[in-house]
């Protein structure tokens, strides 16, 4: 198995979708992972809880970015800053298939990468993200939809 | 047909990925209509490589400050930081950590050390004497003597804890700004003679005496670790 901070960098980079930003990220999910030791239990997956962090860090500062910005403070699980598509000059990866991977709406895209690239389980995701197996099953049938092999260009 | 019982998205990605029960999937399979349905929800084959690709593309690991908290479970900071490097499995030499690995948690902890996380004046002296007195309690061990090692100079002492049993860390830099420790902690063993080696490019002597299990670690350079260590052990 690969090493665990690649593996935090490249979800970092899936959550952000900028270079810079990740890079900021995986240091920032670091830092608070070795000041907060406390909080691992033994016997848990140190990964997960790493991958859950960062993700929970990432969206406290899209959180707070929206609060700033006038929207008035909403659930996280409904921030759609990440529906927005990228245009162009921001497209970070060459490939078509990250692209699409990278257009998601966040939790789709969480979902997608978690269980299809990190591997996970079904079940292990929604304790993640904390929503019930149902949810991650929407979210990968959505998110299999918009990456599938013969998607075109402006459907959904 | 049965609305109810109609073939949802869920169950084709379940099927999708061969985790939908026997029944199902032979429903699926016989059930022509259901094609483009499943084709609308085929991933590309080239998915997986794609994002492995990305993992030669991280940075490297930038160096992290040692989590400063006086009771961080020590075993946790190793677990961490040798998980971060080598790979997820955490493994047993470290959790195991109550015996002869318990030398290796401490070094792989030691090696996050850099001459910046030691910086500044030492420890205020009452706060000092605090520790030590904890680790008389939990140890036996008076260490204030273990404050003076020749060529080095004594920044701080800390609470830790591995494996939930009492460790002492006491903390020094040398001349040249390199960080050592002396680490204190109960162990199963009674007695064992200095015994030096590297560990995790640093060197280090540990020895047992009335079933307290001590390590000096620092720097490279194994004849003067194992030369300091024999002045500690015949001081305390």
């Amino acid at each position: 198995m690969a090493a665990l901070y690649p593996r935090l960098w490249r979800f970092a980079l899936v959550l952000t979708r900028d270079r810079a930003a990740a890079d900021d990220l995986a240091q920032k999910t670091c830092e608070r992972a070795l000041s907060r030791t406390d909080q691992f239990a033994e016997g848990t997956h140190l990964d997960r809880w790493v991958f859950t962090l960062a993700r929970r860090i990432w969206l406290n500062e899209l959180r707070a970015g929206a609060v700033r910005r006038g929207a008035g403070v909403v659930p996280v699980e409904e921030i759609e800053i990440a529906d927005e598509k990228p245009d162009a000059e921001t497209n970070i990866f060459a490939s078509e298939v990250l692209t699409r991977v990278q257009a998601l709406p966040e939790a789709q895209r969480m979902a997608m990468v978690l269980v299809y690239v990190e591997g996970y389980t079904y079940g292990e995701v929604a304790e993640m993200m904390d929503v019930p197996v149902g949810t991650i099953m929407s979210r990968l049938a959505a998110a299999r939809k918009r990456v599938a092999k013969d998607v075109t260009h402006g459907s959904d | 047909m049965d609305q109810t019982n109609a073939v949802t998205d869920a169950d084709l990605v379940a099927y999708l990925d061969g985790l939908c029960p026997p029944e199902m999937a032979r429903r699926i399979e016989s059930d022509p209509s259901l094609g483009p349905r499943l084709q609308a929800l085929t991933l590309p084959d080239e998915l997986q490589a794609e994002f492995d690709a990305l993992l030669a593309q991280a940075p490297a690991m930038p160096s992290m400050q040692a989590a400063n908290s006086d009771t961080a479970p020590l075993r946790n900071v190793a677990a961490l930081a040798a998980a971060f490097v080598v790979g997820v499995a955490i493994s047993a030499a470290i959790f195991g950590a109550r015996g002869p690995n318990w030398v290796d948690a401490v070094a792989s902890y030691q090696a996050l050390y850099v001459a910046e996380t030691l910086a500044g004046p030492a420890q205020d002296a009452g706060r000092t004497a605090e520790v030590l007195a904890q680790a008389r309690a939990a140890t036996g061990v008076d260490m204030s003597a273990a404050k003076v090692i020749e060529g080095l100079a004594f920044k701080r002492a800390q609470v830790l804890s591995i494996d939930g049993a009492f460790l002492l860390q006491l903390a020094y830099l040398d001349d040249a700004g390199r960080p050592f420790a002396l680490c204190v902690t109960p162990v199963a063993t009674d007695v064992a003679d200095l015994a030096t080696k590297m560990r995790f490019d640093l060197a280090a002597t540990h020895w047992v005496d009335g079933g307290v299990g001590f390590v000096l670690i620092g720097g490279e350079d194994i004849v003067r670790v194992e030369d300091m260590a024999r002045q500690v052990r015949a001081a305390l």
